[in-house]
């Protein structure tokens, strides 16, 4: 026992040189290095032979059958048709709330969003976006009568205009770069994307800004009820999907997947169900000239 | 002296203690180095991005009294932070030749002077997509229409191309004409030399970019013209320039890239800085052409 404090010595050496090599080799960002590695979604999807979809009602992309509980429309298609070639079951797992989806995908709450995706830059901080399978044109849409517009989208940035946008959502978003001197109409977030063009048609609002889809639904329900007032779509929206930053493996291989889909003419025909005439989603170009 | 061995077992503990614990609770295949700080992290969590650049006309000017920037890609890159928004610091001035090396240290997190990508640079930094294009065309005497849709007849030694040593000239140059009479005039030569060179007959052919001719066109008109081909012998991107292995990063900027497109504000931009119409390309819109009905 004559060595004990010795003995004492080295043992709290030991356990110094214990902590001083876990404290430099712990990351810089305050996580420590010995955290266990969290499974990718690459990982997860692959294992279990599942893709979990959330998404939005937004007609023609994903309509539910109220009756029935059933879904369709061209991303529902398109979902369905990627499971396919993936050999994976596509389980249309969650209704998503608009406020707090992109944090619950980062959250690993669902797989990927099957909505469309209708990316910005903003979202893009967050979230990473797949190849889109088409384009959403987005026009400015005002009563029958009103022809100040026309050709004349700059007339819109001014304050006598009401600019009837929902809250938080891409009209919202456009108004703010393009036309932040227009007096703002806004909905709440859980406002039916119609009501923009209903607010237009009933006098309490001059333009929107809203894409095709929604329109030509709008007019096939209220013919002669509003009018586009420019040619040239305001913005177009890439039609993709959202899945959480950072899961590159997960991305490569549904990009793969849908090029796949795209080059075999899958989605041309989807597009096709949905949209016979070609004037809702725009379709994609060829990547390649035939000489 | 006498407790030495105790100490030297103490500290050989004290090593295989650390050892062990690393090994032990370290995740599988995991290093020290592969949990430094992403320059996207660092974008997000300071809420700036850090511009390095380079000054060239229109991508990126610089006042020199006022120290003010402007240009296509100054421009760009500000609404980029605005639609991210994220500040954009303009921290370095950095030379052609040193940005690959500054972003690979990570003195800058992105190089916004509007880079054209290069398969030799690739090996070590990325690229973002295209803002705009540049076409590089050839250039002949106003009276010479020897090579008119018929460039590769350029490609014979009774024939004289003009470039400047090292630059994107002379690379077509060697690559495409290796059988021409070259004329190298040395890299600090005002390019409207070479210009000069076709019309006084010491070369009969100069390849450069659009907004260059038209430049010199203006204090010399009638004296050159544009030899008709089916296609540019060149078109470069302009893009920005990030490091390697920043896949985060990258798809942050193309995203937002995407949107400048589609939103209109690039082309908003281009048509300011665009004094020649039709000297630099647009990209193509990535959808069909279609009619919509009202």
């Amino acid at each position: 026992m004559k060595n004990i404090g010795v003995y004492i010595v080295a043992i709290i050496l030991a356990i110094g040189a214990t902590l001083a090599t876990q404290h430099f080799t712990a990351a810089p960002n305050g996580q420590s290095a010995m955290a266990e590695k969290k499974e990718s979604v690459y990982d997860r999807v692959t294992a279990s032979g599942t893709l979990r979809c959330g998404y939005f009602i937004w007609p023609p992309a994903v309509m539910k059958d109220e009756a029935t509980g059933e879904l369709t429309g061209f991303i529902v298609d398109y979902f369905e048709a990627l499971g396919q070639a993936l050999d994976l079951e596509v389980e249309w797992s969650q209704e998503l709330n608009f406020s707090t989806y992109l944090q619950d995908l980062n959250a690993g709450r669902y797989d990927i969003e099957c909505s469309g995706g209708w990316p910005n830059a903003s979202r893009g901080k967050l979230v990473d976006y797949t190849t889109p399978i088409g384009y959403l044109p987005m026009y400015g849409y005002t009563r029958a009568d009103d022809t100040r517009f026309d050709n004349n989208l700059d007339a819109i940035n001014n304050p006598d205009v009401r600019y009837v946008a929902i809250d938080g959502e891409t009209s919202a978003h456009i108004r703010k770069r393009r036309f932040p001197n227009s007096t703002l109409v806004s909905l709440p977030q859980i406002t039916p994307f119609t009501d923009l063009l209903l607010n237009v048609e009933t006098g309490k609002a001059d333009v929107a800004v809203i894409d095709a889809s929604q329109a030509y639904g709008y007019l096939s329900a209220n013919p002669g009820s509003i009018r586009r007032v420019a040619s040239d779509p305001i913005r177009v929206l890439q039609m993709n999907a959202g899945v959480a930053q950072n899961n590159f493996e997960f991305l490569e291989m549904i990009d793969t997947a849908t090029k796949e889909l795209i080059y075999d003419g899958v989605i041309d025909q989807i597009l096709n169900k949905y949209d016979p005439t070609q004037t809702q989603i725009l379709r994609l170009t060829d990547p390649y000239e035939v000489n | 002296m006498k407790h030495l061995p105790v100490y030297i077992t103490a500290i050989i503990l004290a090593v295989a203690a650390s050892y062990i614990s690393v090994q032990v609770f370290m995740p599988e295949g995991e290093t020290v180095r592969e949990q430094e700080e992403s320059v996207y992290d660092r974008v997000m969590r300071t809420g700036t991005i850090r511009c390095g650049y380079a000054t060239w006309n229109p991508s990126l000017m610089k006042d020199p009294n006022t120290g003010e920037f402007s240009g296509i890609i100054y421009e760009y890159s500000e609404a980029l932070g605005k639609t991210l928004n994220l500040d954009i610091e303009w921290v370095e001035e950095i030379p052609w030749s040193e940005f690959p090396a500054a972003l690979e240290a990570k003195r800058v997190d992105v190089m916004c002077a509007g880079v054209w990508p290069s398969a030799n640079r690739s090996r070590i930094i990325d690229y973002s997509n295209p803002v705009y294009y540049v076409p590089f065309l050839p250039y002949g005497r106003i009276d010479d229409f020897r090579f008119d849709q018929n460039l590769k007849k350029l490609n014979n030694p009774d024939y004289t191309l003009t470039m400047t040593d090292g630059e994107t000239s002379s690379i077509i140059a060697h690559q495409d004409f290796p059988n021409t009479k070259k004329v190298e005039l040395p890299q600090l030569t005002n390019i409207s030399q070479n210009f000069l060179n076709v019309v006084n007959k010491r070369a009969d052919v100069y390849l450069n970019d659009l907004t260059s001719f038209y430049d010199f066109n203006e204090n010399n008109p009638d004296l050159l013209r544009i030899i008709p081909t089916d296609r540019p012998i060149r078109l470069f991107g302009v893009v920005v320039a990030i490091p390697r292995e920043e896949e985060g990063l990258r798809r942050m900027i193309n995203n937002a890239t995407a949107e400048l497109h589609q939103s209109g504000v690039v082309e908003k931009i281009l048509r300011k800085y665009e004094k020649y119409p039709g000297s630099l390309y647009r990209t193509a819109k990535p959808y069909q052409p279609y009619e919509v009905p009202n």
